[in-house]
């Protein structure tokens, strides 16, 4: 823990009653309401450069039209509508789903390392699409193709086994969950190895493309698939931010304080997990925006879940939806899967909250 | 306000025994005194009070109820507790900390209202923190930390207070302060207080029952004239303590007898023993 004259060092200059009475470390000054505008105005904003820029620009004037069902040219209604819209939208509710799994989990297991892959939802997810993509068959369930679908099945399975095997006697430790979720991560890590190892080179190639997570295939219809889980594991989530922000004082203190603390396990495990498992069906892995973005906003905001669950839905949806229009404009006609630039920006930033922050929350 | 009964409670731990067989009846507004050497299951018979651990055998009743079938809220507004440590994880600041003993109070989405505001404050009030509501809980000190904790229990307005070593990293103005305040509470509004205390004069001199444990079992039940006897003190801690009477108070004062005799105490080098002298004195 920092000292108080380790951080006022740098006042030496004043004269000692000036110096004295400063607050160690400022309580954050934002006012959350205005964060959480200021997330949403950005988030507007992203959206309208998003469907602005690409290989045929729709500038603000046609989108608003487009939006508002004016006669637009029918190839930049198509383009709004088909191709950029689901995307956006697709990419808004990724990020998000992601991020607010990620806070709720960094708060329920007290680690600000702790990231929504760690469910176990991402080699389960991993291991289903290995399999459609293996299957390669020609079917489709309300316009959405095999591999989501199997790949949402497979993270539910792979959270139903590592719950299960976390479980003793009607409890839940936090720690199995996140040992289980390693373990079965590892089976599933061989298994796509096997995979890629024995199988031939289209679904090596198309496997690899998936692991890398991208919105580049979006379409209402992996929206429609994704959307009801994400915004019904956010609200769970949500609903316990208040229990979260007791568990921070350690599961014995919070169930003193009157929080039912397995129902708040459960729960927000639950919520997460389904929130996360949507996310990874419709964009594959794509990495970092859970742990990065709500340690962001806990720096701005502070470690209130009530304000920070929202905000870091915003956030994620608002850093995801940047990354993805950068992924496809900077290298234009090229792509680069959106799960790359954020593995980018992010590994190094994980390494720099290590180095920050591990000390703090063992104190 | 209702009576706090454990019954028969028997505790094992990682096979060890922790508890044997403890009974006890707390009328509402006691403050009792928990006094034991280190591993006499002091603690556990908090957790068991508070319902946080669910004896293996017996059980502890609020007003006839088992406290483990409370629902954890409801139970929450009646049963407080400061454990040892609160951890320091997390950033909130002081006043956030208190406010967090609110709720068993509010609904899913209420704010804290004008009147849960008022209890925060008087409980930082109260416990003397007041100046440090809007400091990060973890730039605290040990003492600090231990007043804010104790403003949060005071703040789920309980009818028991049950404290695991309140007066650690507590100095001795701090203490007198903390245990008055909690004897006011238990005469003005009726608090329970229950406290693992490890200093027996702090005991004697505060609560108007001591209950003493020793291997897990309820050794002694008294006031404090009757519990902190040579006889019972001899036979929990060993032959290292004398007991006397407070120079102003008619109250037992146990104080410590060193193990290397008075005449080395006393001696020449300011009252230190000498190089050698603690193996080889007198008991």
């Amino acid at each position: 823990m920092r000292t108080p004259g380790e951080k006022l060092r740098p006042l030496a200059f004043l004269p000692a009653r000036l110096r004295t009475g400063l607050p160690v470390r400022p309580r954050p000054q934002t006012r959350p309401r205005t964060v959480l505008l200021l997330l949403a105005g950005a988030l507007v904003a992203a959206a309208v450069v998003a469907a602005w820029v690409g290989p045929v620009p729709v500038p603000p004037r046609q989108i608003l039209a487009g939006l508002l069902g004016q006669p637009v040219p029918a190839a930049v209604h198509s383009i709004l509508w088909r191709i950029r819209l689901p995307r956006i939208l697709l990419a808004v509710l990724v990020g998000g789903g992601l991020a607010v799994s990620g806070a709720a989990l960094q708060g329920l297991l007290r680690n600000p390392l702790a990231d929504p892959y760690l469910l176990g939802v991402s080699g389960g997810a991993s291991v289903g699409a290995a399999l459609a993509l293996w299957l390669d068959l020609r079917w489709e369930w309300a316009g959405v193709g095999l591999v989501p679908i199997l790949a949402f099945a497979g993270a539910l399975a792979a959270v139903a086994l590592i719950w299960g095997l976390s479980r003793t006697g009607g409890r839940v430790a936090a720690s199995h969950l996140v040992l289980a979720g390693v373990a079965v991560g590892a089976v599933c890590a061989a298994v796509i190895s096997y995979l890629q190892s024995v199988g031939d080179e289209r679904l090596t190639k198309a496997l690899l493309y998936w692991l890398a997570g991208g919105l580049g295939s979006a379409t209402w219809q992996h929206l429609r698939l994704a959307a009801p889980y994400v915004l019904l594991g956010t609200a769970v989530l949500i609903y316990f931010a208040r229990d979260l922000d007791l568990m921070l004082m350690g599961e014995e203190a919070a169930a003193q304080a009157g929080v039912n603390v397995e129902a708040t396990k459960t729960w927000v495990w639950l919520g997460a997990s389904l929130a996360t498992a949507a996310t990874v069906a419709v964009a594959g892995l794509i990495g970092f925006v859970g742990l990065v973005v709500p340690h962001i906003l806990r720096l701005a905001l502070g470690p209130s879940h009530r304000v920070l669950l929202p905000a870091s839905a915003l956030g994620g949806g608002l850093l995801l939806l940047v990354a993805d229009t950068l992924g496809r404009s900077l290298w234009a006609p090229q792509e680069l899967p959106v799960g790359i630039l954020t593995g980018l920006m992010g590994g190094p930033f994980f390494l720099w909250l290590l180095r920050r922050e591990l000390g703090r929350f063992s104190g | 306000m209702a009576e706090l009964v454990a019954q028969g409670l028997t505790v094992d731990l990682g096979g060890r025994p922790v508890l044997r067989e403890v009974s006890f009846r707390l009328a509402p507004g006691e403050v009792v005194a928990l006094v034991g050497p280190n591993g006499a299951g002091k603690s556990t018979l908090l957790r068991c009070l508070s319902g946080t651990l669910r004896p293996g055998a017996g059980e502890v009743r609020l007003g006839g109820v088992p406290v483990h079938r409370l629902p954890p809220a409801y139970r929450a507004r009646r049963i407080a507790v400061v454990a040892q440590e609160l951890p320091g994880g997390f950033d909130f600041p002081v006043v956030e900390v208190v406010a967090m003993g609110r709720y068993p109070y509010l609904g899913r989405w209420r704010r804290e209202g004008p009147g849960d505001r008022a209890v925060v404050a008087a409980a930082m009030a109260a416990t003397g923190v007041a100046h440090l509501a809007e400091r990060p809980f973890t730039a605290l000190s040990g003492g600090e930390r231990q007043r804010v904790a104790i403003a949060r229990a005071l703040a789920q307005e309980p009818e028991w207070l049950l404290l695991d070593e309140p007066a650690n990293h507590l100095d001795l103005h701090h203490q007198a302060e903390l245990f008055d305040l909690l004897v006011r509470l238990s005469q003005e509004r009726g608090l329970g207080v229950v406290a693992v205390l490890h200093d027996l004069n702090l005991a004697a001199l505060y609560s108007r029952r001591i209950l003493m444990l020793h291997g897990g079992r309820l050794l002694a039940d008294g006031p404090p004239a009757a519990v902190l006897t040579p006889r019972l003190l001899r036979e929990v801690y060993g032959d290292r303590l004398a007991v006397g009477r407070h120079p102003v108070l008619d109250r037992p004062l146990v104080a410590l007898l060193p193990g290397t005799g008075p005449e080395a105490v006393t001696g020449p080098a300011g009252g230190l023993p000498a190089a050698g002298g603690i193996g080889t004195g007198r008991r």
